[in-house]
């Protein structure tokens, strides 16, 4: 999509400005999410954006849930009162309110979705609004309100007189007040308990149909009211006279015959109005929050996809969600990129540099300078040629500390522009009076600015503006043709080369060369910055980015994470990211989070080329590239201040062989009241231990893809590769405590995001618990004694018995022993079959040696005794017999 | 047998633009709601105007209900004295908009307004709006009443004249788009109680009831027709049978039995109007035990003909 363009009005700048003014609008992309999306209806209502960052869409046919890759539905099914919800809300305590079509409330507390009132009152919820006593008021749209204390215990109808035979659209409650809109006005009540008392009903002119209410975000006691046909009526609450009165009145002729049906701020304090018919407008309002300056619309005749909105909100990235009737839910974000292009007005075929001025930004191309300024009313860029220097081709602009602004042309040397000043005025500098060909300026700690001139070195002015120095290679400088120069905050003064590579020039006046000295192996230097804690950076042209730290330089930049060692332009932010420019995009590289991130066309760059120095980041950290045909502007409120919301992993569910487990759904474990759920820890039986685990990141406000890697702490012995899957499963879990590690991330070069944690037990089966080992031992050690007294005492008079006996405890031995082997067998062998028969054979030809060795040890005694006696016979068989010790030979031992 | 109904709407629909109320079958410029201060020698006797839209279940897009000249201005509408009339349109679904006994009653002595009021508006005299389509919503059908025996869901329209005494007259369409009447297929429109204005002059209007299949007979009812001409029921049975027609400021009715080859099909009322002066009546239909029987923009079925017995003997 181009950038739309208007003439906007004719200025006569003091210095030298053409004479059309030239404005940028702004630009919107949509995303549309239908039922062929998972939506459950395309008939939206309910729309709210829950602590965790879900966005959660009420439709006709259910409750939808957007984490920004996947949409989850739910239902009746699930405990909503009903299917068809009509309206919502976030409590102060972060659960979730939804409201029925007939009547009926859903309370989700983070967890689980319970039913507060049942779906059968016959009038649908409107509004839902918490007071300041944490209780909760439900308009209903002819039955007037359902009152709900803050433990949801007692509910009670409240119809004041006043709301009697009135349609109720809209409410909200603040300060004690609650606020209804009505088909025919406006009404304000006291709350007290459960009463309310009237104090406004005649607010705005008769009939007058109020559809929206819209506290104002920053100033309590402004509210907004959005009407049928009739705009939109600031109210002010005077809280010192306790009234409340009409503060402004803001028509909106484009929707005259059109219902205000939803309302929101955005955080630059302008309005956002969904319409019935007319889809939704972007006010762009004023400082004095009254005047509107400038609309957007957002229809089909605009090229979005939608007519009407029930409801908008403002994300907390700052882009619009909208619920549409019919149309799903559309999202509208500012693009990232704002692209000036001054090609076809002014035929510029090169931007070379930009420079922030006191009056907006200067531009150097090949056709001159251009005048980039800010409307503060419109709050649009506006932009115009300077007359000076018309179609010179300007090779640098810069600003120093003092707002000097310093031109270097290609031709006609260096111009200066003084504070305060609108004249452009030649500065010679070269004694000689050569025609130099301007191509970089730098102010060093001193105040000193450096000029490269091509093929003439380096110019040192003071602050009069007098050259101090020149510096060539006949004084034996590195190069006469600088292409880049940074003066670090040591003093040092750096600067970098096409051939000869990086070179510093320190404090006490020695030259270091460092590519010569082969200390940096690259030798094109583009561009040089230093970080925040003193560190050099260095763009080359085929190297990537080096980094000079603790007197050594590292690479940085590979094809891996800066897309193409092509380094353009490199630039601090004051949030700590690194920004480069490289011939295929741009991106950046945040030094705390060590993410990195690169815009292509698909995020809205519109052009990509980019050159040396090509990056400015002004002091509102607008991030400015230089573009073949124009520059692109990064707007800060782009990504959130001080850095990137971390990607927090939220655990949704847990299934045991693929199916819920209820206990992941309990919702009797809340933290610290505030009723946002984690998931309660988990207990298992052995036979649950087939476990799939659902996790998400949520991610509403980028595009790119989330990976997500996981460890099981007591199964898994490293993190696994990262997958854009969000569940995980494991199957045949032995028993014990296992803790799931989950981590997402959207840059693969860089797991910083928090992990979570979810500890869980697979309990073991009763044989496998201490107090069974117990009787186990005993039955073996009875086993053993009784072998052992059948064996050694002779109890049994039978041998059979006593092998049946010792079989029968080496086999029991044995089957023991073969259950502490196999795992190893098998984990060494790799559990083939026939490994597993080799030990049953190998056990089974111990089992006879044994038995008979420990027979014989067993019979030992007996069989001495019975030798002894045996040779007593022979010796002295009277006495033997005598003592009748041996009955009969027969018995002896074979 | 509102499941034949059903079908038979389906098929009737698809063929014609059945979402025009008043039809062009029916060929009736406007129907007309009075201001209250209105005396009922208007035609107008309660004021009050109720059309039933049906949206087939298979219809999952927003709908929109367009009025053509909804305010009281100047081309259209009919005036005593300096214009003084407020008309209010309101769209009602949801449980009861239809199946509520008080929703299909002619005598309007009850609450009318049963079901979820979806959307309202009141028109006074607004010349933005005058000869232009002005269109409510949009609506999901969802939000309508889900009747199964109609495989579909029902928006409820009601038109309530209030304060002043000038006649508002206008059309509706139920449309798929809100700029443009857009045809919704498969939805049709009907009415218990219809009151409308004729033509000028010589012209023939026409009411279609279904009659259904436990109907014995039927009493047509008329108001304020002025004796303007004749009423004359068409069936398949029934060719140009005469209906009482009222006088000015009356009511006038008649009991026509129904015989079994009239049943399941639809009745073709004619109102044949001599005059050249404009006249507003009012129409409804009960049948024996005095239920209003509903008439529909498109004949469910086509118009009916009359079938000729023609006996043959043979010598």
């Amino acid at each position: 999509m181009r950038p739309r363009f208007a003439i906007l009005f004719i200025v006569c700048f003091g210095f030298n400005l053409s004479h059309e003014l030239i404005a940028q609008a702004k630009k919107y992309s949509f995303q549309q999410l239908t039922e062929e999306h998972g939506l459950s209806q395309n008939f939206a209502y309910g729309l709210t954006q829950d602590d965790r960052g879900f966005l959660w869409v009420g439709t006709g046919a259910g409750l939808s849930r957007y984490d920004g890759y996947e949409i989850k539905k739910f239902t009746t099914k699930d405990s909503l009162s009903a299917d068809f919800i009509t309206a919502d809300f976030r409590t102060a305590s972060g659960n979730l309110l939804f409201g029925h079509i007939q009547g009926g409330l859903t309370l989700f507390d983070g967890i689980a979705f319970r039913s507060i009132l049942p779906d059968t009152l016959g009038s649908k919820v409107v509004g839902i609004t918490e007071d300041s006593q944490n209780n909760f008021w439900v308009a209903t749209q002819s039955k007037g309100f359902v009152f709900i204390d803050k433990t949801f215990d007692s509910v009670s109808t409240v119809f004041p007189d006043p709301l009697q035979r009135q349609i109720i659209n809209a409410t909200f409650s603040r300060h004690g007040i609650l606020w209804v809109g009505t088909s025919e006005g406006m009404f304000c009540f006291r709350i007290s308990g459960k009463a309310l008392t009237l104090i406004e009903a005649e607010l705005l002119p008769p009939y007058t149909a109020v559809n929206s209410l819209l506290p104002h975000d920053t100033d309590t006691t402004l509210c907004f009211v959005g009407t049928a046909f009739q705009g939109i009526y600031l109210l002010k609450h005077d809280k010192a006279q306790d009234r409340i009165d009409i503060e402004h009145h803001i028509e909106l002729p484009e929707i005259s015959r059109d219902i205000i049906q939803t309302m929101a701020q955005d955080p630059e304090g302008d309005l956002w109005v969904g319409t019935r018919q007319s889809g939704v407008m972007h006010l762009n309002i004023g400082r004095d929050q009254k005047s509107v300056f400038k609309i957007d619309h957002f229809k089909k005749q605009t090229g979005f996809p939608f007519t009407s909105a029930n409801k908008l909100i403002i994300d907390r990235q700052g882009q619009v969600w909208i619920s549409t009737m019919g149309d799903g839910l559309i999202k509208i974000q500012k693009e990232f990129f704002t692209y000036f292009p001054f090609a076809g007005d002014y035929g510029v075929g090169e931007v070379r540099a930009i420079a922030e001025t006191a009056s907006g930004y200067l531009v150097a191309t090949d056709k001159g300078l251009l005048q980039i300024s800010l409307n503060d009313q419109t709050d649009e860029y506006e932009f115009d040629l300077v007359t000076t220097l018309k179609d010179e081709s300007i090779l640098s602009v810069y600003t120093d500390s003092r707002k000097n602004v310093w031109v270097g042309t290609e031709t006609k040397g260096v111009y200066l522009l003084a504070p305060n000043s609108h004249y452009l005025k030649p500065l010679p500098i070269d004694p000689e009076n050569h025609p130099l060909e301007v191509r970089l300026f730098e102010e060093d700690k001193q105040g000193n600015i450096w000029v490269s001139a091509k093929a003439h070195g380096l110019y040192v002015l003071d602050k009069e503006q007098k050259v101090m120095r020149h510096l060539t290679t006949a004084n034996r400088f590195i190069h006469n043709d600088i292409f880049a120069i940074k003066a670090d905050t040591h003093g040092n003064i750096w600067f970098g080369t096409y051939g000869a590579g990086l070179a510093r020039l320190n404090k006490d006046g020695s030259l270091q060369l460092f590519s010569k000295q082969e200390e940096l192996r690259a030798r094109d230097i583009n561009d040089i910055d230093e970080d925040h804690e003193g560190n050099i950076w260095i763009a080359t042209e085929g190297e990537g980015i080096f980094k000079y730290a603790n007197k050594k330089f590292t690479q940085v930049g590979s094809d891996e994470n800066l897309v193409s060692p092509f380094i353009k332009g490199i630039q601090f932010d004051p949030t700590g990211r690194i920004w480069f420019s490289y011939r295929k995009g741009l991106g950046y590289f945040d030094l705390q989070s060590e993410k990195k991130y690169h815009f292509t066309r698909e995020d809205g760059l519109l052009a990509n080329e980019a050159y040396s120095s090509s990056i400015m980041v002004d002091s509102k950290f607008n991030k400015w590239f230089c573009n073949d045909y124009g520059v692109t502007l990064f707007e800060h409120d782009t990504i959130a201040e001080g850095g990137r919301r971390p990607l927090q992993t939220y655990l949704t569910g847990i299934r045991i062989f693929f199916k819920d487990h209820p206990a992941a759904l309990r919702s009797d474990e809340r933290s610290g009241g505030s009723l946002v759920g984690a998931l309660p820890p988990l207990e298992l039986s052995h036979s649950e231990n087939h476990i799939t685990f659902d996790f998400v990141a949520i991610k509403l406000n980028r595009r790119g893809k989330i990976y997500y890697r996981h460890l099981l702490d007591g199964y898994d012995s490293d993190w696994t590769p990262p997958k854009q899957v969000n569940f995980v499963t494991y199957t045949n879990l032995d028993p014990g405590k296992y803790v799931l590690k989950v981590q997402a991330t959207d840059d693969l070069g860089a797991w910083v995001d928090p992990i979570t944690e979810y500890s869980f037990e697979i309990t073991p089966p009763y044989w496998k618990r201490t107090w069974f080992y117990l009787p186990q031992i005993l039955s073996v050690v009875t086993l053993f004694s009784l072998t052992y007294l059948i064996g050694k005492r002779g109890i049994a008079r039978k041998r059979f018995v006593l092998r049946l006996m010792l079989f029968s405890s080496f086999f029991i031995t044995l089957e023991y022993v073969e259950n502490f082997i196999d795992p190893l067998v098998s984990g060494f062998f790799g559990g083939a079959p026939v490994f597993r028969f080799f030990l049953n054979f190998l056990l089974a030809l111990l089992l006879l040696p044994v038995e008979t060795l420990i027979t014989h040890w067993l019979l030992d005694d007996e069989r001495k005794l019975k030798a002894a006696a045996l040779s007593k016979t022979i010796d002295e068989p009277e006495a033997i017999l005598e003592e009748g010790k041996i009955e009969s030979a027969k018995e002896l031992p074979n | 047998m509102r499941t034949f109904i059903a079908a038979l709407l389906i098929t009737s629909c698809f063929c014609s633009v059945a979402q025009r109320v008043p039809n062009e079958s029916e060929n009736i410029d406007y129907l007309v709601t009075f201001g209250q201060d209105a005396p009922p020698n208007t035609g107008d006797d309660d004021h009050v105007q109720i059309i039933f839209f049906v949206v087939p279940s298979s219809y999952k897009l927003p709908v929109y209900l367009r009025i053509f000249d909804p305010d009281m201005s100047n081309k259209h509408d009919e005036f005593v004295g300096p214009s003084n009339t407020f008309t209010k349109f309101s769209v009602y679904g949801g449980k009861g908009a239809f199946s509520s006994n008080e929703a299909r009653e002619v005598t309007l002595a009850s609450n009318y307004k049963t079901g979820n009021l979806l959307a309202s508006r009141i028109f006074g005299n607004e010349a933005e709006f005058d000869s232009e389509w002005y269109a409510m919503g949009p609506f999901n059908p969802l939000e309508g009443e889900e009747i199964a025996s109609f495989n579909g869901y029902i928006l409820k329209v009601v038109v309530e004249g209030l304060k002043g005494n000038d006649g508002n007259h206008y059309r509706f369409f139920l449309s798929e788009e809100a700029g443009r009447n857009k045809t919704i297929e498969g939805a049709n429109a009907f009415a218990y109680n219809y009151t409308f204005k004729l033509h000028k002059a010589q012209t023939l209007a026409h009411i279609y009831p279904f009659i259904e299949k436990s109907v014995v007979s039927v009493t047509q009812h008329n108001f304020d027709f002025d004796n303007d001409g004749e009423i004359l029921i068409y069936t398949v049975a029934k060719n140009r049978v005469k209906a009482a027609g009222s006088g000015d400021n009356g009511w006038a009715s008649s009991v026509h039995p129904i015989e079994e080859s009239e049943k399941n099909l639809t009745m073709d009322i004619q109102i044949q109007k001599i005059s050249s002066l404009e006249n507003t009546m009012t129409v409804y239909i009960t049948n024996q035990y005095n239920e209003a029987v509903p008439f529909f923009a498109l004949p469910i079925g086509g118009p009916p003909k009359y079938k000729y017995n023609l006996k043959v003997t043979t010598k």
